[in-house]
């Protein structure tokens, strides 16, 4: 069985964690928080890995940044590809490195020619010190910038032509950008390749605090909003089914909830695989 | 336009500040990425150093903890260490030195993290040492486990570390009763989670001297002038149960080791 849909893995869920038995599951990590030369957490990560797919999903690369990414932590990325066999490794269109300081974040650039080449250079580096394709991810955007010469979804179409990645589409992200930044989400999906994307991602956000609705924060706090589901029948009904994650990095629920939104996630992949055969078996 | 290199210039000192808010960069975007950037680091620092916030409380902690980051940027993703300064930080702070003992609260909590993310290895059996003659035992010199830690403090830390590092319950209407004397601690992590293990002075002594390499008979009597408990077979064997050494090289069992 194919990865369906998988989760966050969160600690505190070890034990529910590492016996679950739903059909297809699997799990994601930042590669970042096991960096580490040994202890519990490694030794967690290795009982999963036993037991299920992995994906690894990295934050600190910095390849929309104006340099190339470390030698430092490729090399330390590569060690955990090459320890945990992940079944896909991505990163993110954003930047959190600037002159050797780290920014805990994924931040926005100007969508350039200029930072196209720079950015494509950094995925063809990062793919050959570890030896495999990577997918990018869209991240969650804030600020309206002028400057843009390239939509998002031209920007990562011409990253896939050009470097062989594949996209990881997060659905949340695509409406808290759209919502942002004044676009149409349901045109953005529509508009990426299908056979390029290789994972999606499910996520809460929240309206910011004193902005309200006029501003949504991906904060991943929070249940799949209604229209994010949406969004996602309508992308799996058009590309077909993907390995989809559930994230949930803040106010996180039991494990049961968690599998709740993933049994909602897996029930819409399956009538998407019914209708494909019975597409099929029509034609 | 501006190429990617400025603006990434651009953006970054507007995070670290506040006060620099540069044309085309809306105001309300601008502090979610700073709002982000700073929770980040902030919540690791409260997940590494963990006591602290117990003993200050929520505020005053995101208060210090925001002037801490603003000087402390990290150098790279990989956060597992991140707020090793923070005891250093907390001494010369003003506010915290009304409360004497938080740094070095913080100093076991970053020591726990040492030990927490340490090389895996395999602890010492101390059978081999418990049938062996004295004099050779003495004339031994064995390395601290990769994940053993040790620390000495003029006020009884490891108790207060004790008592306030989470998830420990929080004191009743009675508060603590603590007595107030110097105190060591060790923490390592022989198999799964972090144990830590109260020293006396002469128990510190020892490890220290071993740490620092010396051969047994050096360490037991490496313990303060007029120090009553001294380092006993009792003691030692303590200390060996508490799988504090690394497994000796395998010259051991053939010869003692210089």
């Amino acid at each position: 069985m194919p990865p369906t849909v998988g989760l966050g893995f969160k600690p505190q869920h070890f034990e529910d964690a590492a016996n679950c038995p739903a059909v297809g599951h699997w799990y994601e990590v930042h590669p970042e928080n096991y960096m580490v030369p040994g202890g519990p957490r490694l030794a967690m990560l290795t009982t999963l890995r036993d037991r299920y797919p992995l994906s690894l999903h990295g934050v600190g690369l910095s390849l929309a940044g104006d340099a190339p990414p470390s030698v430092d932590h490729l090399g330390r990325l590569k060690a955990l590809v090459d320890r945990f066999d992940p079944f896909v490794v991505s990163e993110h269109l954003a930047w959190s490195v600037s002159d050797e300081a780290y920014f805990p974040d994924l931040l926005p650039f100007p969508r350039t020619r200029q930072a196209l080449t720079r950015i494509a250079d950094n995925i063809d580096r990062t793919q050959n010190a570890l030896g495999r394709t990577i997918l990018i991810e869209n991240p969650s955007l804030y600020l309206r910038l002028d400057g843009h010469e390239l939509s998002e979804t031209a920007f990562l179409t011409e990253l896939t032509r050009s470097t062989g990645c594949g996209l990881l589409v997060d659905v949340n992200n695509v409406y808290v950008s759209a919502r942002n930044m004044g676009f149409d989400a349901e045109t953005w999906l529509d508009a990426i390749p299908g056979d390029a994307v290789g994972e999606i991602h499910l996520a809460g956000h929240v309206a910011d605090a004193r902005m309200g609705e006029r501003l949504l924060i991906d904060t991943h706090g929070a249940e799949i909003a209604e229209p994010v589901w949406r969004l996602y029948e309508r992308l799996v009904s058009r590309i077909g089914p993907r390995p989809t994650l559930i994230e949930r990095d803040e106010n996180i629920p039991s494990f049961k909830a968690l599998m709740q939104e993933r049994t909602r996630a897996a029930h819409v992949l399956a009538c998407v695989t019914s209708n494909q055969r019975k597409a099929v078996v029509d034609a | 336009m501006r190429d990617l290199a400025s603006f990434q210039g651009e953006l970054a000192r507007a995070i670290r500040d506040p006060d620099y808010n540069p044309a085309g960069f809306g105001a309300a975007g601008l502090s979610v990425y700073r709002n982000t950037v700073a929770k980040g680091l902030v919540d690791v620092l409260r997940a590494n150093i963990p006591s602290v916030e117990r003993i200050v409380g929520e505020d005053w902690f995101s208060a210090c903890a925001q002037l801490f980051i603003r000087d402390h940027e990290p150098e790279c993703p990989v956060l597992a260490a991140y707020g090793a300064a923070f005891p250093d930080f907390l001494r010369t702070f003003e506010p915290a030195t009304q409360v004497p003992y938080l740094a070095d609260v913080a100093q076991v909590d970053s020591l726990w993290t040492q030990s927490h993310f340490a090389p895996d290895e395999p602890p010492m059996d101390p059978a081999p040492l418990r049938a062996m003659d004295q004099d050779r035992l003495l004339g031994l010199s064995l390395p601290l486990h990769a994940s053993t830690r040790i620390a000495w403090f003029d006020a009884p830390v490891a108790t207060l570390w004790r008592l306030n590092r989470p998830p420990a319950p929080l004191p009743g209407r009675g508060g603590f009763s603590i007595d107030w004397r110097p105190e060591g601690i060790a923490l390592c992590r022989p198999h799964g989670e972090v144990v830590a293990i109260p020293l006396s002075a002469s128990q510190f002594a020892f490890l220290d001297a071993c740490r620092a390499g010396r051969c047994f008979g050096e360490a037991v009597s490496a313990g303060p002038e007029g120090d009553t408990d001294g380092i006993g077979p009792e003691t030692l064997g303590e200390l060996f149960a508490a799988s504090l050494f690394a497994v000796p090289p395998p010259t051991l069992s053939g010869r003692p080791v210089q």
